[in-house]
């Protein structure tokens, strides 16, 4: 792959790669950080860019891999469920927000898995089996990660639309 | 609560894509679904204008800084050796040269000394000849001139020249 040929991937994979970072680390620098460190790293290693055989699925698997380490550096998966919790009891008190806030605020309380799931099925468009490569998981539990997003977001959202 | 014919959105099968083509009578999901949408709209709509080729970029200064550095330690490294080399050299060629003046010096007089011996020793001995030629001496009197001795205070005779 020609250094031109790999910009213009890049570009054009630019936005992908940031939302998913994003929908995994849920911090707009950490996500830009690691789209960066994902460019450096393929850049290094862009011989085996020309083997793969899904451009789009490769990229998003080296951002999996590369936000995981990140969340593993940081330590984020222990602080979790804390942050979800202290995140969630701050934003009950916003009574003004609007529907789409809120799904966006409790898109990012869902488990790491479904939130990727969605983010690669719901907003990305990708199939299934793409979604399974990047993700290392089966079709079927993608499937199950996806649906039971949803469901989450659509019961959160009839409880919203209930108190209103 | 349901049509049979339409998918709902929890369901796994369900696509995005095909929302604006589904009848779904549902008004809370269809709602909901829109919601989704605008969601997915507002996400895009958030997506900062960052330049993914930063890193990349400070990776290859600092990789071109590396090789200038690399460059200039291995310059000045072959500057030190070269200037120590040439150092060494020109102490040892002082040195000799030196020692080859004293040498000289030595040489000189030692080899003057030595040719006026010689000559002098060579005069003594054609003399002799000359003189057992006029007087048809013996073959075995010339002979013996062969075992003329060199005179004792002669100052070089026991001096080896390399």
């Amino acid at each position: 792959m020609t250094r031109s040929e790999f910009e213009k991937l890049m570009i054009q994979q630019k936005d992908k790669l940031f939302r998913f970072a994003f929908s995994i680390l849920k911090d707009s620098n950490d996500a830009q950080d690691a789209v960066q460190d994902v460019v450096l790293k393929l850049w290094k290693n862009r011989r085996l860019l020309d083997n793969a055989k899904n451009l789009e699925s490769y990229c998003l698997n080296a951002v999996k891999n590369l936000c995981f380490d990140v969340l593993r550096k940081q330590k984020k998966h222990q602080n979790y469920l804390q942050t979800n919790i202290s995140e969630h009891m701050e934003e009950t008190r916003f009574d003004t927000i609007d529907f789409v806030e809120k799904l966006k605020q409790e898109l990012h309380q869902l488990p790491v898995q479904q939130r990727m799931a969605i983010e690669l099925k719901d907003f990305q468009g990708m199939e299934y089996e793409e979604i399974s490569d990047i993700m290392d998981q089966s079709a079927n539990t993608i499937r199950v990660h996806v649906s039971r997003g949803r469901k989450k977001l659509f019961e959160i959202f009839k409880e919203e639309l209930a108190n209103v | 609560m349901c049509n049979k014919k339409t998918k709902h959105f929890s369901e796994e099968d369900f696509d995005l894509k095909d929302f604006s083509q589904s009848e779904n009578d549902n008004s809370v999901e269809q709602e909901f679904i829109q919601s989704y949408q605008q969601l997915n709209d507002r996400i895009n709509e958030e997506i900062p204008n960052f330049n993914p080729f930063e890193k990349l970029e400070e990776h290859k200064k600092q990789r071109f800084l590396q090789t200038k550095r690399l460059f200039a330690y291995a310059a000045s490294i072959l500057l030190v050796v070269s200037l120590v080399f040439v150092g060494v050299n020109h102490t040892r060629n002082e040195n000799q040269i030196t020692l080859t003046e004293n040498e000289l010096a030595e040489l000189q007089e030692n080899t003057k000394l030595a040719l006026w011996h010689f000559s002098k020793e060579m005069n003594a001995c054609l003399a002799n000849l000359e003189n057992a030629k006029r007087i048809n001496a013996p073959l075995s009197d010339v002979e013996s001139l062969r075992n003329l001795n060199i005179q004792f205070d002669n100052p070089i005779k026991d001096l080896k020249i390399n």
